[in-house]
């Protein structure tokens, strides 16, 4: 079983072979899987299979539980910037992990750098929406995967990736210029700066000369483009300083008003093995918020609740349709006044099953 | 190895009871937990996760890796969750802070202090793709084909991130004269 690792080992210098074997031995001074940790989950395993309920993690740091119901009992505020963290430079962070694969961070859904970019200038990321072929010129040094454009009722909405340094140092890396965000009409094929509106422009530092704003993604709501952002702090080997769901009225900035952006909910880490979703109904302008109080395939545990973008006001929905796997895109119906509405989930947060998020390795086939 | 690989036939037939499962797999679970995320806290809170997913799931386990790897597949799918989840776990009002990263960054301080000797201080610091392969080698000894089905990468892969691991590591050996 070890045949390919030893043959490498006997490859090793002697001096090489007794730091491997010391460090393999052990890194700490005890063993980290303690009795107390194994009966606490002992415990948690009891609790579930006897219905007790959830108990938070010995570190859940309170509110975790609460999570989104919690939010959404609270309200949701509308207040000024803030900060996210990163995991390890300035990358796309996406929260839907592909089915079937190893959970590596699959595409936003506006990143479709994936689409045929034949007869695109060199370097352009190409989209398509609805039906329509467009493209965004860019420098042969960005990376086209961080290009972002939605469509919204005023038109296309994009962002082009900054210029970055330090490639090859991660922890170093960042973004030399500001993310701003432009808008140009529909059907118009070419997203470039020259042709398009500048509505808004992030600041480049957060709070610092080692801190930079990210634009992380974009979704399209109707009249709003709705937003992932944050900032990062180089050096720092962490996560992101904080994450921010924002939206801009794409509307008013059309009409030559200045774009205002608005922050919804303060996006902070804290563990909860629960599942849950933002989706976005681009008919009625609004965001979908479930959170999953239990296990899937319980569908009366779902809470559900929509957002709209235009009044602020939040309402609890008459139904959602049960989501039993975290799909890209996936269509999510819902119902509110017992009329029925359609949503697109763009965010999977919590603890999805392993095997919604394994398919292959419980595949009983 | 004897008693895993009986655990190992065991789950083929029927399912492992979750005490045994710990106490065969917990120290491996809770190391390449805490080697992926360096968090003590997010070891355990991700060594519960992956039990008790684990426990709930034995039953579906088709036995094409070996139980340990499916184990550590699980755990490793829990940290990137982790990881990602830092800042996607949960809705939290404007305003509010979550503790979770004010106690992992003085965790992190503390890191340096906990290892037994200079040598894991300096694999902890090593990029994560390297320092995965060289935890999955020397503490959870994996083959190379265990660990390119684990990370999803070709076996060569494999074997180019092992050299250049040790390779950084006898490097800093050497240059601390250790």
């Amino acid at each position: 079983m070890r045949k390919e690792t030893h043959e490498e080992r006997q490859q090793m210098t002697p001096g090489e072979q007794e730091w491997y074997f010391k460090a393999g031995q052990r890194p700490f001074a005890e063993d980290g899987f303690t009795p107390e940790l194994m009966t606490r989950i002992g415990l948690e395993a009891e609790s579930r299979s006897t219905g007790a309920g959830i108990k938070s993690h010995k570190s859940m740091r309170g509110f975790a539980v609460a999570g989104l119901a919690a939010v959404l009992l609270l309200g949701i505020l509308i207040s000024p910037l803030g900060e996210w963290k990163r995991e390890s430079g300035p990358a796309m962070l996406t929260a839907i992990p592909a089915p079937g694969s190893a959970v590596e961070e699959a595409p936003s859904a506006q990143a479709a750098a994936s689409a045929q970019d034949d007869g695109f200038p060199p370097g352009s990321a190409p989209f398509e929406m609805d039906g329509q072929q467009y493209y965004m010129p860019l420098p042969l040094n960005r990376d086209k995967s961080r290009a972002l454009a939605v469509e919204t009722s005023a038109g296309i909405v994009w962002s082009p990736p900054p210029p970055m340094v330090n490639y090859i140092k991660p922890k170093l890396m960042h973004n030399t210029e500001p993310y701003s965000i432009y808008l140009t009409p529909k059907g118009q094929a070419e997203l470039s700066k020259d042709t398009a509106q500048r509505i808004y422009t992030f600041p480049l530092y957060a709070g610092g000369s080692n801190s930079y704003y990210l634009l992380d993604s974009f979704y399209g709501a109707g009249d709003y483009v709705v937003m992932f952002y944050g900032s990062y702090t180089i050096g720092d080997s962490g996560n992101y300083n904080g994450t921010k769901l924002a939206f801009i009225d794409v509307r008013h900035a059309a009409a030559g008003e200045s774009a205002q952006l608005h922050d919804i909910l303060d996006i902070t880490g804290s563990f909860s093995d629960k599942p849950s979703y933002i989706a976005v109904d681009k008919t009625m302008g609004s965001l979908l918020f479930v959170n999953y109080a239990e296990d899937i395939g319980h569908p009366n545990s779902m809470e559900a609740e929509i957002l709209n973008l235009k009044t602020g006001t939040k309402r609890t929905v008459d139904q959602v349709s049960e989501l039993k796997a975290p799909v890209l895109n996936a269509k999510i119906e819902y119902q509110l006044d017992g009329q029925k509405h359609n949503a697109e989930a763009v965010v999977y947060l919590g603890g999805w099953p392993a095997e919604q998020l394994f398919p292959l390795m419980f595949n009983k086939n | 190895m004897q008693s895993k690989e009986a655990a190992l036939i065991l789950t083929r037939t029927q399912i492992v009871p979750l005490q045994e499962m710990m106490e065969l797999y917990g120290s491996d679970v809770w190391h390449y937990a805490f080697f992926l995320t360096r968090s003590r806290d997010a070891a355990d809170d991700i060594s519960q996760e992956v039990f008790l997913k684990a426990y709930r799931s034995a039953g579906a386990y088709r036995g094409q890796a070996s139980f340990k790897t499916w184990l550590l597949t699980i755990t490793r799918n829990t940290c990137f969750s982790w990881k990602r989840n830092c800042f996607w776990r949960r809705f939290l009002p404007l305003g509010s802070h979550g503790t979770a990263e004010y106690t992992r960054s003085a965790e992190k301080e503390a890191l340096g202090k906990q290892y037994t000797n200079r040598i894991w201080e300096l694999i902890m610091e090593l990029p994560d793709k390297y320092r995965e392969v060289l935890v999955l080698d020397m503490r959870q000894e994996l083959s190379v084909a265990e660990m390119a089905a684990l990370l999803g990468v070709a076996q060569g892969t494999v074997k180019s991130r092992l050299s250049r691991a040790r390779g950084k590591i006898r490097a800093a050996i050497k240059e601390e004269q250790l």
